[in-house]
């Protein structure tokens, strides 16, 4: 198992499917990354549990005719790691918040 | 993609990605990529929002599925099979580019110059002419018995002969032209062909606008019609549709424009190249009875009928020749016809040139292949180790080989494409104007060039890596050493198989250098050919205009008069005079002179002699010198005798063994004595055929040549600077007097060989590639060699060899190799360079000294190349040498 390096990537893609967006294409519309970024990303955190994938129920696919869906839901590793990536996120709000825009001297 | 047939494309663009997926994994990932673009796309259409959006958005996602296959599995590249020892080779060449920049440029100038020679080559020799069946469209030639000539023929002839077959639709001839074209913007020379009516007829092609000629359109008394070429009339005319039917002045008589030419039209005898082609077309203004039997200055073209083979023709049109040798025997007595088909009889001459180029540049192409095996297995034998350890660790012979072939696979692709785009400049470069080819480059890259460029390249990839792959896949059976396998017998056959390179490099290097050898000398052999004048310092100024046609005899003699006493005024000319056809500027007429003792000959019948007319000074100041007798003298008037000179040709032909001075002959309509024999001079240039030459004093036959045209001739120490002044001198005397061309004899005399040092230095340039190319091959592999065998130098040094001695080996060794290749490469010369005697100029094909000096060469510089490493063989300290093992 590798470790994950927490980039904005990352961390978009674990908050979208936390928050329910479990499909690659779905996950895709709700962050705006493409799908070259997205699915390689998807790979990544899966090896890294960071994200657990099973494929969809059969009856779904099975109305529509074609194959099954792979669905991804996080892991508690995940969840931990989404929350560290949250927690690191609002630092650096306060930061950029507290400090006075830097201008060009 | 389409609605009701689903995301088709998508669907093919992830079967497509899948493919680089590991078969284990592959279906599973199709799988999903499938099921997320069909559930979408349900989705969407169940939704009705299946816009043209909606759909590219799902395609454009399914691109994107290639680069997930790519990345597929632990993170890391899990390509399949090939794909992924290419991501392999790219990543590792991008990590070491110094090889790339080696490779890539040395494959791309030679698959970019053979795909530019191949090209070429095919656009000249293989394209059919744009012609409806142009296989039925023949040359028709006539040659003396001893071979020889352009094949040229006579209208008369070809009358005839047309009169008495059956085999053909139609024959016609066709002939240069040069009028000039006067108008509001002043006069201009355009290129012209006199034609008979038939002559697009035989072609087969259709006007672009109006119509061409109607077989009523020839001979006397007709109205004068020409037709323009497309290009012309865009250029000159701005492709204005109201010129057809409008009149045109040509050399002081008006024409009728009927039609213009297709824009695709090609007229197949261009002067000498594209851009060469006739403008204007016109009909032949007299009947064949009214032409000489002898003056062989038209080009035959028939079109044979569908269902009449090319052998039947032929039977049929000799036949009917036999019968016009005994009715015209003084005309075709010894002679024969040939039919010719149109290809080969226009772009047959530049068969030879072409082949031998595109033969050179594959040599070339062989040699930059072999030594970019030689840098890869020298790449490969530095990698042993490397090689060794993937083996250790379970990696099979055929992964490390498909690693290594990847990467030459990879690098031949880059040069391959980078030869393309260089090929299409060259081949740019060659359409251009100047070219002197006889047919056009289209430069078309086309499918049939893409297969080319694309063979050459996988070829190429194969020559080269091949070796090295096969290296890599034997490389394990070595333990991973300390020497990383240097010493082992696999490592002693790969430094053989480059040693044979190198061998073969050699071997090929010789044989391009002793072609690109011969001919240079050819070439020099032309240069320093007498052409009996002195060409330099001498400048021409074409005179064009009607404005002194109509003159009176005594006007023109007035006007001429003053004209060339103006010229020979002008500052620096040391001598000038007139003439018609200027040598070496292309043009001649041959006229049929006879006898005068002699029952005068039929029409058109004489022998043909180049005639030349004359103002006083025209022979001197060519620099023609003068055998016996005396030059033609401003007192040689219309009421004087009539005078002429000959050259040694014309007197052995009409008076064989006798003194020809004071002998008289007609030409045109009058009697001539001969008063001086003056030497032969190579009209057309060094290497081509001279005829009998005979010289007239213009005013002598009433003024006649003077309407062929006239060119003043100066000869001055700096002839560039007389070209001002005598134009403002002429222009004095008769401002309407035109002035056309103005060259140099020596600027034609480079025209003449312009063909000829191109093809010489391009021989050179490949031969210098190739020899720096070999010798950069062994050096490198003297060089390894050297290094794998530091030890054994430091044990001889040790044992007391001289430095001198051990040098002496290293050196004998590279010079044994570079004997073997120019062994062979001798023998491959002598059996090929028979082939280049077309090209050669008094040259042989097996010259002893041009072998010679390319073995010297040859010898000298393997010589120098493994100086090097054997310099650094001699100074390998003992010590040194036997702690490093």
């Amino acid at each position: 198992m590798d470790r994950v390096r927490m980039t904005q990537v990352t961390a978009l893609i674990l908050h979208a499917v936390g928050a329910g967006r479990r499909y690659g294409f779905d996950i895709m519309d709700a962050t705006g990354l493409a799908s070259g970024t997205v699915y390689p990303a998807l790979r990544r955190l899966e090896e890294a549990r960071l994200l657990r994938g099973r494929w969809e129920d059969a009856p779904a696919a099975d109305r529509g005719g074609r194959p099954q869906r792979r669905l991804y839901e996080l892991t508690g590793a995940g969840l931990t790691a989404l929350d560290a990536a949250r927690e690191k996120l609002a630092g650096a709000q306060a930061f950029l918040a507290a400090s006075p825009p830097i201008r060009e001297v | 993609m389409e609605r009701g047939r689903g995301p088709l494309l998508a669907l093919l663009v992830v079967a497509m990605a899948a493919r680089l997926v590991h078969r284990r994994a592959r279906e599973r990932w199709r799988r999903e990529w499938e099921g997320e673009i069909l559930a979408r796309w349900e989705e969407l259409e169940t939704r009705g929002a299946l816009t043209r959006r909606a759909r590219a958005d799902i395609l454009v996602r399914a691109a994107g599925s290639l680069i997930d296959a790519l990345h597929y599995g632990n993170g890391r590249w899990r390509m399949a099979g090939f794909g992924q020892d290419v991501a392999v080779a790219v990543r590792t060449l991008a990590r070491k580019p110094g090889l790339t920049l080696v490779v890539v440029p040395t494959l791309a100038l030679g698959i970019g110059a053979s795909t530019a020679m191949f090209t070429v080559a095919r656009d000249v020799l293989l394209r059919p002419f744009p012609y409806p069946d142009p296989d039925r469209v023949v040359a028709v030639q006539d040659f003396a018995a001893g071979g020889g000539g352009a094949g040229n023929v006579t209208y008369p002839n070809i009358a005839d002969l047309a009169e008495a077959t059956t085999s053909f639709e139609a024959i016609g001839v066709t002939r240069w032209w040069s009028p000039a074209l006067e108008d509001e913007g002043g006069s201009i020379v355009v290129r012209g062909a006199t034609v008979t009516a038939n002559y697009f007829d035989v072609l087969g092609v259709d006007a672009g606008l109006g119509r061409f000629f109607r077989s009523d359109e020839e001979g006397t008394g007709r109205e004068p019609l020409v037709v323009l070429a497309h290009g012309f009339w865009r250029d000159r005319f701005g492709a204005d549709p109201t010129v057809v039917g409008r009149e045109l002045r040509l050399s002081g008589e008006t024409y009728r424009v009927v039609g213009i030419t297709g824009a695709a039209f090609e007229d197949p005898w261009m002067m000498g190249g594209p851009g060469l082609e006739p403008q204007v077309f016109r009909t032949v203004d007299s009947p064949p009875s009214e032409w000489p039997r002898s003056g062989r200055s038209w080009m035959g073209i028939g079109r044979i009928r569908a269902d009449v083979s090319l052998e039947t023709a032929r039977s049929e049109l000799d036949a009917a020749f036999a019968g016009l040798a005994e009715a015209y025997p003084e005309a075709n007595r010894n002679r024969s016809v040939r039919l010719v088909p149109l290809r080969d009889r226009i772009a047959g001459p530049a068969r030879p040139t072409l082949v031998t180029l595109l033969a050179s540049v594959g040599i070339l192409l062989l040699i930059a292949c072999a030594n970019l095996a030689n840098l890869l297995l020298g790449r490969a034998l530095d990698r042993q180790r490397e090689f060794a350890v993937h083996k250790a660790l379970g990696a099979a012979g055929w992964r490390l080989f498909n690693r290594s072939l990847a990467e030459a696979a990879v690098l031949s692709v880059v040069g391959g494409a980078a030869g393309l785009g260089l090929a299409w400049w060259l081949v740019g470069l060659a359409a251009g104007v100047g070219s002197r080819l006889p047919r056009p480059v289209t430069g078309d890259v086309d499918l049939g060039i893409l297969a080319f460029a694309a063979m050459v390249t996988v070829g190429a990839g194969l020559l080269f890596g091949l070796g090295p792959a096969l290296h890599a896949a034997r490389a394990g059976a070595a333990s991973p050493g300390r020497d990383g396998g240097r010493g082992n017998s696999h490592g002693r056959g790969t430094q053989r198989l480059r040693r044979a390179l190198v061998v073969g490099e050699l071997a090929l290097t010789t044989s391009l250098l002793i072609g690109a050898g011969l001919m240079v000398r050819s070439f020099h052999r032309l240069g320093g050919v007498d052409l009996g004048l002195r060409a330099e310092g001498v400048v021409t100024v074409q005179l064009h205009g009607s404005a002194w046609w109509d003159l009176a005899p005594d006007a023109a003699q007035a006007q001429w008069d003053a004209v060339m006493e103006a010229v020979r005024a002008v500052p620096g000319v040391e001598s000038a005079g007139a003439m018609d056809y200027v040598p070496l500027g292309g043009d001649y007429s041959c006229d049929g002179v006879a006898r005068e003792d002699l029952p005068p000959p039929g029409p058109g019948e004489g022998m043909c002699a180049e005639t030349r007319m004359v103002l006083p000074g025209a022979v001197a100041t060519l620099g023609v010198p003068l055998v016996r007798g005396r030059l033609l003298e401003p007192t040689d008037r219309a009421d004087r005798p009539h005078v002429a000179l000959i050259d040694q040709n014309f007197a052995d032909a009409l008076w064989p063994g006798v003194d020809p001075l004071g002998k008289r002959f007609r030409v045109h309509t009058n009697v001539h004595e001969v008063v001086g024999i003056v030497g032969n001079m190579l009209h057309f240039g060094p290497g081509e055929v001279t005829r009998p030459q005979l010289y007239l004093h213009a005013p002598q036959d009433g003024w006649n040549g003077i309407q062929r045209g006239l060119t003043v001739l100066a000869r001055g120490s700096d002839p560039g600077a007389l070209v001002a002044p005598i134009r403002a001198a002429v222009a004095e005397v008769n401002p309407s007097i035109a002035i056309g061309t103005v060259e140099t004899l020596d600027g034609y005399l480079r025209q003449t060989l312009a063909p000829n040092r191109f093809r010489t230095g391009l021989m050179v340039a490949f031969g210098a590639t190739a020899l720096l190319l070999a010798l950069l091959g062994i050096a490198g592999v003297m060089n390894y060699s050297v290094t794998r065998r530091t030890r054994e130098m430091g044990v001889r040094l040790a044992l007391g060899a001289e430095p001198t001695e051990v040098r002496g080996l290293v050196l004998r060794e590279g010079l044994r190799m570079g004997a073997v290749g120019m062994i062979l490469g001798v023998i491959v010369a002598v059996v090929l360079a028979g082939r280049l005697e077309a090209l050669l100029f008094e040259v042989g094909s097996r010259d002893p000294w041009v072998y010679g000096s390319v073995v010297a060469l040859l010898g000298l510089a393997t010589a120098t190349a493994c100086y090097v490493p054997a310099g650094r063989a001699s100074r390998v300290d003992p010590v040194v040498a036997l702690a490093s093992e």
